[in-house]
């Protein structure tokens, strides 16, 4: 099932300030494709996953903008309506599955909730299904493992159980909120394979959210590229890492350590993120740029398309001026 | 579980009550005046026989011995001031009493602490949460020692609805149950919602609302149990304070509970009664606070294996 973002923008309003989390990001996403978005932290990739479902405490932050579903406004639908959607046709999985789950409660009541609420099924077929559901991603002894405590599993084994939570209802869109950030680095390539197979499984669409580069050339459909709460490049994955169209994401890849030339080994990108209290001028990514100069400082930067299928906000890239 | 409780009743239990009596023993001995300084014709021949009588002319270490052994069998000895009876008899008559007062008293509080509590923190900095929590704060504030004589005046004397004291009837229990539960229900209250509003921002309450469930469900079925653990550790001390009875409360009303016995036992020099008080007071106060331990231990799963 697709959905369509249109100028999606997430503000904070403090007391003496508004912080700009998002700020007017639209893109869509087709359906059974998996697109990511990827940036440091801080550029608000959270805070846009987070505001499609309306998890966002409402005050302090203030959500305007489009992000149709099945031919309802989430950002704006009213908050049954919302409830009936989440968990349900759109579902959510975590970064921290330790305390995404309640200590206080067993695994089984916690991934039968779902399906309980929404769909009205008996406890004990909702346990049957969550087993076999916990069988399929890779966790033996099932039906004796359900019953224990979140604190008795691991992390990986955890990530795999919020999975089953997530997919109980068979939702037709997943958010994925860096699910194997915290996960060491063989889990990390087992959970993604688990939810490849799912996704094709079930049909869905995933927005899928990290910070690895690596894990978004391999795992996505299309990327988007996020900073500063703005979507600075976007296209299809290979396009976008071979013909890379913003220096943004060129410094976000020579980030990426590589094995083959250990000496200049860890790369980073010199000065700090973008204000996010500070209204947007230019390109927000002008002070860190290589590249920028007062033109780029100035004028506002729109996505463009620079070939087909893909899209960079960079003036100078469009105008032809720079190539990297 | 088992081995647990008898591991906390021999390593800790035996050897803190050990301590309590043996320092209690010693200050009310170093208090100034004794058992029969207040009375005012008491010939010295009488003084000695009375003294020989209750042992207290022998050394105060044989002194000492004697009353642990005898307390290991529950014989908290005669009273000085109650001629005739035995320490142990006044307790078990008047415990009683205290304790149907303060089980009624503890309901009270908990139910309607925990519910305020609940309202207020379903709703954090609105007018329900400042309304609930104001009255509340004026529950902490009133002494029982004006809150029982208001109820009595409002319930009693205008509307007369319930009695004015004594404890022969049902509705002889109301009014002081109320009294003495009104304290507590304000700091259940409190504890209650501080600990919601602390689950509330939890990661696992996200996880909750991304799942659908409504708001009030979140709260009673994911947030509730974790925001009652700073509760359940106030409950123990309160629970043990509550069923040993209020002096205060007992003496508005005229309740034969065992309250007043702690006062009256310390301004008497009624050195067996003082003696079996602390003792019996200490007890229920540890056994309570291990009732507590296993209870913290029941609710948080991550805490069970400490059970063993």
């Amino acid at each position: 099932m697709p959905i369509e973002l249109n100028n999606v923008v997430t503000s904070f309003h403090l007391r003496k300030s508004v912080i700009y989390a998002v700020r007017g990001v639209s893109f869509t996403v087709k359906d059974k494709e998996i697109i990511g978005i990827v940036g440091e932290s801080g550029s608000g990739k959270s805070v846009l996953a987070l505001s499609l479902l309306q998890l966002i405490p409402r005050p302090p932050a203030i959500i305007s903008g489009e992000a149709v579903f099945d031919n309802v406004n989430l950002l704006s639908c009213d908050p049954s309506q919302i409830r009936s959607i989440r968990g349900k046709r759109i579902s959510m999985i975590f970064q921290d599955p330790l305390s995404a789950f309640n200590p206080f409660m067993q695994l089984s009541d916690q991934i039968i909730e779902p399906l309980i609420y929404h769909d009205r099924v008996s406890k004990k077929e909702a346990l049957e299904f969550a087993v076999d559901l916990l069988t399929q991603t890779g966790i033996s002894d099932a039906h004796h493992k359900i019953n224990t405590y979140p604190h008795q599993f691991s992390g990986g084994m955890l990530q795999r159980a919020m999975i089953a939570m997530a997919l109980i209802t068979k939702p037709a869109f997943l958010i994925a909120d860096e699910p194997t950030t915290a996960l060491d680095v063989t889990t990390q390539a087992q959970i993604l394979d688990l939810l490849k197979m799912f996704q094709q499984k079930f049909l869905m669409s995933i927005i899928f959210i990290t910070h690895n580069l690596g894990i978004a050339a391999t795992f996505c459909d299309r990327i988007n590229v996020m900073y500063a709460g703005t979507i600075l490049e976007c296209g299809v994955t290979n396009e976008v890492f071979r013909h890379t169209a913003h220096p943004y994401t060129k410094a976000l890849i020579r980030c990426v350590p590589s094995l083959d030339n250990p000496a200049d080994s860890l790369q980073m990108i010199s000065g700090s993120l973008f204000d996010s209290s500070q209204p947007l001028t230019g390109c927000p990514f002008a002070a860190r740029c290589d590249y920028s100069n007062e033109y780029c400082r100035s004028t506002p930067c729109t996505l463009e398309e620079v070939a087909p299928g893909h899209a960079s906000a960079c003036v100078r890239i469009k105008k032809g001026e720079i190539s990297l | 579980m088992v081995r647990f409780i008898l591991k906390r009743i021999f390593f800790e239990t035996i050897p803190s009550l050990i301590v309590i009596a043996t320092i209690t023993f010693f200050l009310i001995r170093l208090a100034p005046g004794g058992p029969f300084s207040t009375e005012k014709s008491i010939s010295p021949e009488v003084l000695t026989q009375l003294n020989a009588f209750y042992g207290l002319d022998k050394h105060l270490f044989t002194q000492y011995l004697t009353y642990m052994a005898r307390i290991i069998t529950f014989d908290f000895g005669p009273s000085f001031k109650y001629p005739g009876r035995t320490v142990t008899e006044l307790i078990a008559e008047s415990f009683p009493v205290s304790l149907e007062l303060g089980v009624y008293a503890l309901c009270i509080a908990i139910v309607s602490g925990i519910l305020a509590g609940l309202i207020a923190a379903s709703k954090p900095s609105s007018l329900r949460d400042y309304l609930t929590m104001s009255i509340s704060m004026g529950g902490i504030c009133i002494p029982t020692f004006v809150m029982g004589p208001l109820l009595v005046l409002l319930f009693s004397l205008i509307l007369g609805w319930f009695p004015v004291s004594g404890w022969n009837t049902f509705s002889n229990r109301i009014l002081p149950s109320i009294t003495l539960g009104m304290v507590y229900i304000a700091y259940i209250a409190r504890l209650t919602r501080g600990g919601l509003l602390d689950t509330m921002v939890q990661d696992y309450i996200r996880t909750a609302r991304a799942k659908g469930l409504p708001e009030r469900l979140i709260l009673i079925r994911h947030a509730l149990r974790g925001a009652l653990l700073p509760v359940l550790s106030f409950l123990g001390p309160a629970a043990a304070g509550l069923i040993t009875g209020s002096f205060v409360v007992e003496t508005i009303f005229s309740i034969p509970g065992l309250g007043r016995f702690f006062v009256a036992a310390a301004f008497n020099r009624d050195y067996t009664m003082i003696m079996g008080t602390v003792v019996f007071y200490a007890f229920i106060m540890i056994s309570f606070n291990t009732i507590v331990d296993v209870l913290t231990a029941l609710v948080n799963p991550r805490l069970r294996s400490s059970l063993r």
